[in-house]
C-alpha cells in the first residue's frame, strides 16, 4: 500500500515552481494536505502557529529552496532547529535548489535537520524515492 | 665612485705626504670639525709640514734624522706604520717633524684598525645575506672578490683569479649581449645594474643573478675601478614568474568574462525574446480559446520569460560597468537633477521631497556615478513608508582626500541581520509581490564605487530609515 503522509509544506519564493510541485504531488497523491510559504520567515510563521486544538501543524515533510528573500533557506534551517520539539515533531527537510554549487550541498551535509539534497525540478520519482527512504 | 668626506680628507693626507717627498712643504690639510680620528691625523701631518719647513732651514745640522724621516714617510703611504721615530734632545726643529711623523702614524694605525672592525661587519652581513661583494680593477682586468662571490657561480671556493671575461663565460649565451652592452655603458655612466641568467659550473642548473656597482674614475675622468655586490634571485624571479602568470591568466579571465557578456547580450536574449513574444501570440490569438488552468500557465512563461530578460540584462549591466573607461569632471548637482527628472513621474506619485545643496565637481566616471545616484535615490524611494511622506536628504563633505556622500531616507529601513546580504548580487529581502525587483541595485553600486577605488556602507534602523554611504577619493588612480 502506498504511504501518504498528512502534511507537506513547500517553500520557495517562485510561483511557479510551488504551482508545479503542488500539481506534482497531487499526482502522486502522497499527501493530504500541501501548504505553501514564499519564504523560511513565512515557513517558521506557519509551524509556530497553534490550531484551536492546541495542535502545530507540525508537517511530514517541508521541501525547502536555499535563495529565497526575508528569509533563505540556511537561516530557516537555523532558526528551525531552535523551534520547541513540539513545533517540530518528526518532520523531514529536503533541501530542495537549483544551484550547482557542490559547496551547497558540502554545506547542507553539516546541518543534522536536512535529511536529503535533490536538485530541481521535482519528478514524482524523485518524491517516491523521497518518501521510500524516509517514511 | 662618489667620493664622501673621509674619502675627501684621506686624498688629501696622502696628497700632502706626497708633497713633503718631493721636498714641498708649503701646503696645510685643512682641519674638519669631525672628530672621527682622520681630523688627528691631519693635525699630524700639519705639524710635521710646519716642522719639515723649519727644518730645511737648518737641514745640514741633523742631516742623519732628517733622512730617518724621509725613509719613514714612503712606508706610512703602503700603510706600514711599525717604525716610530726616535726623538733626540738635540734638535728641536727636527724632533717636532718626528714627533709629527709618529702622530701621523699612530693615529692612522687606530684609524685602520678601526676600518678594519667595521669592515668585518660587513663581511659578516653580506655573508648572511647571501651577497657578494667584489672590487674589480677595470686596467688589469683582475677582480678581489668577498668569500662567496665565486660559489654563487657552481665553485666550490674561489677561484685564483677571476675576471670579466671569466664572469661572462657563465652568463648564458642568450643574455651575453645585453650584459655586455650594460657593462660598456657602465663605464662611461660610472653605474653598473642589471639582473642575467648564469649556469652554474657544478650542476649547470641556470640561476638569475642580480648586480649593481659603482665606478670609480680617475683624474681623467676614465672609470678605472668599480665596487659592487651581487646575489642569486632566482626565488625572487620564480615568484615574480607566478605573478605573471597569475596576471595573465586573469587577463584570460576578463576576456572570457566580456565573450560572456556578448553571450549573454545576444545568444540568452534570443530565446526568451521568442518565449515572450509567443505567449504574447497566445493570450492575443487563443486565450478565449483556454480555460483558467491554461491561462495561469501561460501567465507563468511569460511572466518568467520577462523576468529572466530583466536579470540577463541586469548581469550584463554589471559585468560591462567599468568597461570604458574615461575620467572626466563631473558636477555632481547636475547629475542628481538629471536623475530627479527620470524619476518625475515616481516623485510626483510618492509627494516625495528631495533635500541637497552644494554637491562637489569631483573627477570620476561620469555614465557609472551617474547609475550610482540613480540606484541610490531611487532606491529610497522604493522601500519608502506607505503612509509617510518621502523625504530624502543627500549631503556630501570632504573628509580628507576623498568626498564622503551620504544619501538618508525616511523609509521602511533594513533589518541589522541583513545589513550584510544587501550588496550581493542577485540577492533580495523582500517577497517580489511586495517590491519589484532583480535584487542587481546594490550591487551595481558596490561594483561602481570600487571601480572609484571607494568604499559603500549602510546605517539602518528598522522602521525608521536608512542612510547609505559612500566614499571616493578626491584623486583617482585610473
Amino acid at each position: 500500500m502506498k504511504k501518504k503522509l498528512n502534511c507537506v509544506l513547500l517553500v520557495d519564493d517562485d510561483d511557479g515552481t510551488n504551482f508545479i510541485n503542488r500539481k506534482i504531488i497531487e499526482k502522486a497523491g502522497i499527501a493530504e494536505y500541501i501548504h505553501t510559504s514564499l519564504n523560511g520567515k513565512e515557513a517558521i510563521d506557519y509551524l509556530s502557529k497553534v490550531s484551536k486544538e492546541g495542535i502545530y501543524p507540525q508537517p511530514d515533510l517541508i521541501l525547502l529552496d536555499i535563495n529565497m528573500p526575508v528569509m533563505d533557506g540556511w537561516e530557516f534551517v537555523e532558526v528551525y532547529g531552535n523551534l520547541k520539539i513540539g513545533q517540530k515533531g518528526k518532520i523531514i527537510i529536503v533541501m530542495l535548489t537549483t544551484s550547482l554549487n557542490p559547496d551547497d550541498k558540502k554545506k547542507a551535509d553539516h546541518y543534522k535537520e536536512i535529511s536529503d539534497f535533490e536538485f530541481k525540478p521535482l519528478t514524482i520519482k524523485k518524491l517516491e524515492e523521497i518518501i521510500e527512504k524516509h517514511f | 665612485m662618489p667620493l664622501n668626506n673621509k674619502d675627501v680628507r684621506i686624498t688629501l693626507i696622502v696628497n700632502q705626504l706626497t708633497n713633503y717627498l718631493k721636498t714641498d712643504y708649503s701646503g696645510q690639510v685643512p682641519v674638519s670639525k669631525k672628530k672621527d680620528g682622520i681630523d688627528k691625523i691631519i693635525i699630524g701631518v700639519n705639524k710635521l709640514g710646519k716642522a719639515l719647513v723649519l727644518k730645511t732651514v737648518s737641514e745640514q745640522q741633523n742631516k742623519k734624522c732628517f733622512n730617518e724621516i724621509i725613509e719613514v714617510l714612503p712606508k706610512i703611504m703602503v700603510a706600514d706604520f711599525s717604525q716610530k721615530l726616535t726623538l733626540t734632545e738635540k734638535n728641536n726643529e727636527t724632533n717636532a717633524i718626528a714627533v709629527g711623523l709618529n702622530t701621523v702614524e699612530e693615529e692612522m694605525e687606530n684609524l685602520i684598525r678601526r676600518l678594519k672592525g667595521s669592515e668585518e661587519k660587513i663581511r659578516v652581513v653580506l655573508e648572511a645575506a647571501q651577497i657578494a661583494a667584489w672590487d674589480w680593477d677595470i686596467i688589469h682586468d683582475t677582480t678581489w672578490r668577498s668569500k662567496i662571490h665565486d660559489q654563487l657561480f657552481g665553485h666550490d671556493q674561489n677561484l685564483p683569479v677571476w675576471s670579466h671575461k671569466i664572469f661572462m663565460e657563465h652568463v648564458i649565451p642568450e643574455d651575453r649581449k645585453q650584459v655586455q652592452k650594460l657593462y660598456d655603458e657602465a663605464l662611461i655612466t660610472g653605474n653598473l645594474n642589471f639582473e642575467c641568467r648564469i649556469k652554474k659550473k657544478d650542476d649547470h642548473t641556470i640561476h638569475w643573478i642580480f648586480t649593481q656597482g659603482l665606478g670609480y674614475k680617475n683624474e681623467k675622468g676614465k672609470t678605472i675601478r668599480m665596487f659592487g655586490i651581487t646575489l642569486d634571485i632566482t626565488k625572487l624571479k620564480g615568484s615574480e614568474s607566478e605573478t605573471k602568470l597569475q596576471s595573465q591568466k586573469l587577463t584570460l579571465i576578463n576576456q572570457e568574462l566580456k565573450q560572456l557578456v556578448h553571450v549573454a547580450s545576444h545568444d540568452l536574449q534570443e530565446p526568451l525574446r521568442t518565449l515572450v513574444t509567443f505567449s504574447e501570440l497566445i493570450k492575443e490569438e487563443y486565450w478565449h480559446k483556454l480555460d483558467n488552468q491554461g491561462r495561469q500557465y501561460i501567465d507563468f512563461i511569460s511572466n518568467s520569460a520577462i523576468r529572466m530578460q530583466g536579470l540577463v540584462k541586469d548581469l550584463m549591466d554589471y559585468l560591462i560597468i567599468g568597461n570604458e573607461k574615461t575620467l572626466s569632471l563631473v558636477d555632481c548637482n547636475k547629475i542628481v537633477h538629471e536623475v530627479l527628472d527620470d524619476m518625475q513621474v515616481l516623485i510626483k506619485e510618492s509627494k516625495a521631497t528631495f533635500i541637497f545643496d552644494h554637491l562637489p565637481h569631483l573627477k570620476a566616471y561620469a555614465k557609472e556615478l551617474r547609475l550610482l545616484f540613480q540606484n541610490l535615490i531611487s532606491n529610497a524611494l522604493k522601500f519608502r513608508k506607505k503612509d509617510v511622506t518621502p523625504i530624502v536628504k543627500i549631503t556630501a563633505k570632504k573628509e580628507g582626500d576623498a568626498w564622503l556622500f551620504s544619501i538618508e531616507d525616511n523609509g521602511i529601513g533594513i533589518e541589522e541581520k541583513d545589513i550584510n546580504k544587501l550588496f550581493i548580487i542577485f540577492k533580495r529581502l523582500h517577497n517580489r509581490s511586495e517590491y519589484e525587483g532583480t535584487g542587481i541595485g546594490l550591487a551595481h553600486c558596490k561594483k561602481i564605487v570600487e571601480l572609484h577605488n571607494g568604499s559603500i556602507w549602510v546605517s539602518s534602523t528598522i522602521g525608521v530609515g536608512s542612510t547609505f554611504y559612500f566614499r571616493i577619493p578626491k584623486q583617482i588612480n585610473a
